[in-house]
């Protein structure tokens, strides 16, 4: 079956930034709200990264690493990667969509 | 925009507020929150984004599997401190019942025998006694209720309704007969576990790392 992103409900947002942020290595939370205030100016809360994080957990997208300490770094799987390339492919679509009417208009 | 971190400051009133989670998210989670919680930056969306995700994570409980919390079959101290609850709260029924009218009871048992006059007295103490009883009772209810529900692992606040309940039910035996009393809080108490069941916050029989379904 094919994944969706929608799936994550009202934490979509959420979860493809995180998925965007695991994009290049394993990262815990604390590190994954830093990458993607850098990354994208938008600062999660810890209440909302967490609902995506087990949402992207559940689906199989992201998966829990032996905690350093008492942070529990995570990471992107195959199929978590795999969903991010093609939400990744869509949004292209509708950048480029955009642009050119936008162009034309 | 880069946000910025206090590093390693613990704030004690945001972590009270994962207890607003239900208990098989925060043993999963708890951990690690906290420890992002104690770098995070104080404030109020923080603290609205832990209600609203403690709010998401009772109406998903499927999300977290359950593993080893909210399983009566491996802990049955929550089972046995509630119905504990309840057996005290009938007991403080019955007391309470004896200071209300505590002379005719022993009257009808003892009749007309010279030990009577003993009887009553030893009737009065004890109804005096119950007044103190009942009132620690309602007390104890809520306290036994917690106390197994932090034994099972069971949400806190599931602990909080029950005890809320059984206290309605109590309040409802001053102003209604007994039976009527009984029969409505045993409803009530019913119908709470009978919707956080469905809603999965209590699984009687879900083995240690057995996959939720949807």
């Amino acid at each position: 079956m094919r994944p969706r992103v929608d799936e994550l409900g009202r934490f979509s947002d959420a979860g493809l930034l995180v998925l965007t942020s695991l994009a290049d290595g394993a990262k815990h939370g604390y590190a994954m709200i830093g990458d993607i205030g850098q990354f994208s100016g938008t600062v999660l809360e810890p209440g909302t990264l967490y609902g995506a994080l087990a949402r992207l957990e559940k689906a199989g997208w992201v998966e829990p690493l032996a905690a350093q300490e008492r942070r529990r770094p995570y990471r992107l799987t195959a199929a978590g990667e795999l969903v991010l390339q093609r939400q990744l492919q869509s949004m292209r679509r509708v950048v480029s969509t955009g642009t050119t009417r936008l162009a034309t208009a | 925009m880069k946000p910025s971190f206090h590093g390693g400051r613990r704030r004690g009133w945001q972590l009270w507020l994962l207890w607003l989670y239900p208990a098989a998210w925060r043993q999963r989670y708890r951990e690690e929150l906290t420890a992002l919680l104690g770098a995070h930056p104080d404030g109020v969306r923080t603290v609205l984004s832990l209600i609203v995700g403690a709010a998401d994570a009772h109406l998903h409980p499927r999300l977290v599997p359950r593993a080893a919390a909210g399983t009566w079959r491996r802990s049955p101290a929550g089972a046995i401190a509630l119905l504990g609850a309840i057996g005290v709260l009938a007991l403080a029924e019955v007391a309470l019942q004896q200071v209300r009218d505590p002379v005719s009871g022993w009257q009808a048992l003892v009749g007309g025998h010279p030990a009577a006059r003993l009887l009553l007295s030893a009737s009065q103490a004890t109804a005096a006694l119950a007044v103190l009883f009942g009132l620690a009772s309602c007390v104890g209810v809520v306290a036994a209720v917690l106390v197994g529900c932090a034994a099972t692992g069971m949400s806190v606040s599931l602990g909080v309704t029950i005890g809320c309940v059984l206290l309605l039910g109590r309040l409802n035996s001053e102003l209604l007969p007994v039976g009527w009393s009984v029969a409505i809080t045993t409803m009530m108490v019913a119908a709470v576990i009978v919707t956080w069941v469905a809603h999965g916050h209590i699984c009687p029989s879900r083995a240690v790392g057995e996959p939720a379904a949807d």
